[in-house]
């Protein structure tokens, strides 16, 4: 069943008009329906459907591959949705001007192209309406939001609908229903778009109000008093990869917290203050350049969704080559970034010593009630002096190193026991997060202000990456000291730790590790090239080996096939092969009515007749002759030699001066 | 008249003769005599009432030849085909009786209802053109054709042949139905009395003997010999084949090209003959794989495609 005339014109104009593409709509257009007013009908093969579909398909590949490297992922689909009628135009004009009228639906699979081959018979598509349904997908892809698009798909709809209505309905009735419909449309979607505002609103409140999203620079939440083996994946997580000095600092911060409640750190300060980019838009000066020293970094991440906190070096006063809608930080050391990147790859600045974020608060030196007198008792029995801070981190660093082992499990605390008091006090055992906030609330306790800090351990080189890698095991929690006027790393967790994380490393993961660096680099190269950074020549330059590759594939396939087949024959020498007949055989190829490889003289003459070429009784006798030179073993005699050959070269003559003739010989031989 | 010429004439009087009982089937009787003068024996599997069995039977009137026809049923003994050996009180020994199988033209209808046992004593004889009864060995006469049938529509009782008998078999194909004027036609003729009864023979006995040995002296070039080994062997590595044509496949097929040949007047095989002749000579033999013959693969598409990927020479 085929639309009616005019609908699939009027359903690419329309595509036209909403994508912009009026031009190329225009010339579909006419050749959709020029297809119907052209009497000519082709012999369109099996086979030559299925080049017509491949070349489509692998265009349209070519299509989704630049599409896909050249704007973000929702773009990429909606331009790959709104281009598919000029992609699928190719096959459906293969199938208008062939005399079948449909084709095979083996064509459109691979799988049963192979079953097509074996015999199978398959049914017959005629693709005018899914031609319409995919011209319709376009126009709504490109996604133009006016009360024409919804007007000019009601019309179209109700177009096809009339169309295809059962005989028992009359025009009028189907119309009425029709323009109902319409109408119910109008005021539904209205009435859905207030829904869906309604449950945006609603859906985010409840949504974040109840999950904790990614890193937070508000807050931390450790596992303290969590019981239970704290487990850490593999997976990697940051490449960083030092620009001067042969490696990069031990740790990279995310945030510091200056308030702990209940297994919880807060940040003191709820405020982020956006910072302004400098030049290109990708340069976030973060503090002063110091006077001198200065060291660079490059630090590749993922950012979910565009967002998250920067892993930065200690000192870090700028920030360059990140492209991001706002970056914003506190006065604890969060960067965050808004609408960047997928994936980030930014070099970080960083002097000797910390610039010192913020000036001293009193937060900076609260502890707890509940583990006040804990911390006051214990920094007095280590002697912790606020006036020698060097003096007093040295004896904490001792304290911890005695007696302290490294534990991500926590076996269940007696009832009433406090978390902090039976880490310090009894089992002397934990993990990082255990470590710096006890660290923090005793230093504190002595009068040395601290913060909690938490971020990441640089501690893996990957030969594989030429890289350091930070794996999500590598995270970690350490103290910021405030001394000599700014704040520096203090970690207090035994060095053992890193040893224990990478003892629970699983055996696959090299070969993870690997995967890993394909799909980073696949990231990079997508990310910087949408970022500008890359020239796209590369991307061209692969799509392009790519789409080569493919189509030597295909060629290839073809080729191996047809020698596999004429290898059948070609074993044995044929004796005849200098046949004049051959030059007629040629000679009719050029006009169009070339013979298949599996058909014989008789098959090709009968066809070319059946199908109204031209009378062939002449050829028939010749052929005759050419069959007994060619497969009679006692062969022809010498004047019959003469004759075949005088014969066919005044016909070969015939056939090239009737192919001269463009009219009236096109027309007879080509006339289908 | 030249061989061929006097092979073509014979060709021509059995075709017409048979062709005035069985109308508009000169396709199926053109199989039929390429087997029959190619010296192999016919399956005809089609519906009931399509003509089967009157194509046998003109066929045997039109050349004079002696003719038996064995209904096949499920008791039916070898002996009651092959013949059996009786004591005879006057000569006092066994004297042996000839079954139906001793003639020129046997139809054997609806083999596949008889016993396996008794389908392998006449496949024998097909095969070896001699019959063994009681360790005695009866040669069966120069011209012996059979012409089996059976009917496609029909399973209980039955005992479908198995490929290797199915293999001694030159040719199987089906009649089919003719056109509706040519059933209108068939009417007339059989109005008043079957036409079947006023067929006389139109050729002797040793003109079909002559016939038979012209057509293995029709050329046949290595290049198309090649050919037919193609084609044949490339059903054996098709897919959804668990075995394919044998050798005697091909041997089947370049006799049956032969007869073609020569009843188109050639004295040398063309590609052409060969490609006419590879599905009723070819089909048949295959054994394909159960799920994809429940899928709809057939030995006659098998061919077909093998026909199609072989490049002709030409």
């Amino acid at each position: 069943m085929t639309t009616p005339v005019g609908l699939l014109g009027a359903t690419v104009l329309f595509w036209g008009l909403q994508t912009g593409l009026l031009v190329v709509a225009a010339v579909l257009a006419l050749a959709l329906e020029g297809a119907r007013l052209v009497k000519k009908r082709w012999d369109v093969s099996q086979d030559d459907f299925i080049r017509v579909t491949d070349g489509a398909t692998l265009l349209l590949a070519g299509l989704i591959v630049y599409a896909y490297s050249t704007r973000p992922t929702h773009l990429a689909i909606m331009t790959v949705l709104s281009w598919m009628p000029a992609f699928f135009a190719p096959v459906f004009l293969a199938q208008a001007l062939s005399s079948r009228g449909a084709f095979s639906v083996s064509v459109l699979f691979w799988s049963l192209r192979r079953r097509a081959r074996q015999g199978e018979a398959f049914p017959e598509l005629n693709l005018s309406w899914p031609y319409f349904l995919v011209s319709i997908l376009a126009c709504a892809a490109a996604n133009v939001r006016t009360p024409a698009f919804y007007l000019g798909m009601f019309l179209l709809a109700s177009w096809a609908l009339l169309a295809v209505r059962p005989r028992t309905s009359g025009l009028f009735l189907s119309g009425t229903l029709l323009a109902a419909a319409g109408a119910i449309g109008v005021v539904g979607q209205a009435g859905l778009h207030a829904l869906q505002g309604v449950l945006e609103r609603e859906g985010a409140r409840l949504i974040f109000g109840i999950v904790e999203v990614g890193a937070d620079p508000y807050q931390s939440r450790t596992a303290i008093g969590s019981i239970g083996s704290l487990l850490q994946s593999d997976l990697i997580v940051l490449r960083v990869k030092p620009l001067s000095g042969p490696r990069p600092p031990d740790l990279l911060r995310r945030a510091s917290y200056s308030l702990y409640r209940a297994g919880t750190w807060h940040a003191g300060e709820l405020r982020m203050t956006d910072l302004a980019s400098s030049g290109d838009g990708r340069t976030w000066d973060l503090a002063p350049e110091p006077a001198q020293g200065s060291r660079a970094v490059l630090i590749s991440s993922y950012l979910r969704r565009g967002q998250g906190l920067l892993a930065l070096p200690a000192g870090t006063f700028r920030v360059e080559g990140l492209l991001a809608g706002s970056v914003s930080h506190n006065r604890f050391g969060a960067v965050q970034v808004d609408q960047g990147p997928g994936m980030a790859a930014y070099r970080a600045i960083f002097g000797p010593e910390s610039p010192s974020p913020s000036g001293l608060d009193k937060t900076d030196l609260l502890v707890p009630a509940g583990d006040a007198s804990l911390m006051t008792r214990l920094g007095r029995e280590l002697g912790l002096d606020p006036r020698k801070p060097e003096e007093a981190l040295a004896k904490v660093s001792r304290f911890f190193e005695q007696g302290f082992t490294y534990s991500t499990y926590q076996e269940a605390a007696g009832s009433g026991e406090k978390p902090l008091e039976r880490f310090l006090l009894k089992t002397r055992s934990g993990h990082c997060e255990f470590f710096a906030t006890a660290t923090t609330l005793l230093l504190r306790g002595a009068g040395i202000p601290a913060r909690y800090c938490v971020g990441w351990s640089v501690q893996e080189h990957s030969r594989l990456e030429n890289a350091f890698i930070v794996r999500q095991r590598h995270a970690h929690a350490w103290v910021l000291v405030h001394a000599k006027g700014a704040w520096r790393d203090f970690d207090t967790t035994p060095s053992t730790w890193a040893a224990v994380e990478s003892s629970r490393a699983p055996w696959w993961g090299p070969a993870r590790d690997v995967w890993s660096w394909i799909k980073f680099q696949a990231a990079r190269l997508r990310w910087e090239s949408l970022e500008g950074k890359r020239s796209n020549a590369r991307l061209w330059l692969g799509m392009l080996a790519a789409l080569g590759l493919g189509a030597w594939k295909l060629l290839n396939m073809r080729a191996k096939a047809a020698s596999a087949a004429g290898a059948q024959t070609a074993r044995v020498p044929g004796k005849g092969l200098d046949s004049e007949f051959y030059l007629i055989e040629s000679a009719l190829a050029r006009e169009g009515w070339g013979r298949r490889p599996s058909e014989t003289w008789r098959g090709w003459l009968k066809r070319i007749e059946a199908e109204g070429g031209f009378p062939v009784q002449e050829l028939s006798a010749l052929a005759a002759l050419h069959e007994r030179y060619r497969f009679d073993p006692q062969g022809l005699r010498p004047e019959e030699r003469k004759s075949l050959a005088r014969e066919a070269l005044r016909l070969a003559r015939s056939r090239q001066g009737l192919a001269r003739q463009p009219p009236a010989g096109a027309e007879s031989v080509t006339g289908m | 008249m030249t061989g061929t010429e006097s092979a073509v004439d014979i060709f021509k009087k059995i075709a017409s003769n048979v062709e005035r009982v069985m109308r508009g089937q000169s396709a199926s009787i053109r199989r039929l005599l390429a087997a029959f003068a190619g010296g192999g024996h016919v399956l005809l599997e089609d519906f009931p009432g399509t003509g089967k069995t009157t194509l046998a039977k003109s066929l045997a009137k039109s050349v004079g030849a002696g003719f038996n026809r064995v209904q096949f049923t499920p008791d039916l003994l070898p002996s009651d085909i092959l013949g059996v050996s009786v004591y005879d009180q006057k000569a006092g020994g066994f004297s042996f009786h000839q079954g139906p199988v001793f003639t020129n033209i046997v139809l054997a209808d609806e083999v596949n209802r008889a016993s396996p046992r008794t389908q392998s004593a006449l496949l024998e004889a097909m095969g070896e053109a001699q019959v063994s009864v009681d360790g005695t060995t009866y040669k069966l006469p120069e011209l012996f054709f059979v012409i089996a049938t059976q009917n496609p529509v029909e399973f209980h009782g039955t005992y479908p042949l198995p490929e290797a008998q199915m293999d001694r078999f030159m040719m199987q194909f089906a009649t089919g139905y003719v056109r509706p004027e040519e059933e209108v036609a068939v009417l007339t003729d059989q109005q008043k009395v079957h036409p079947l009864e006023s067929l006389e023979p139109c050729v002797t006995l040793e003109e079909v003997v002559r016939l038979k040995n012209m057509v293995k002296e029709v050329r046949i070039g290595d290049e198309v010999k090649r050919y037919v080994v193609d084609i044949v062997a490339s059903t054996r590595n098709a897919p959804g084949v668990q075995l394919g044509a044998s050798p005697r496949a091909s041997l089947s097929l370049m006799r049956a090209s032969q007869a073609a040949a020569l009843m188109d007047g050639q004295g040398f095989v063309s590609p052409a003959h060969v490609q006419e002749m590879a599905v009723p000579v070819i089909a048949h033999r295959l054994m394909l794989d159960p799920q994809a013959k429940f899928s709809g693969l057939t030995g006659r598409s098998v061919v077909e495609t093998a026909l199609k990927s072989a490049p002709a020479p030409a």
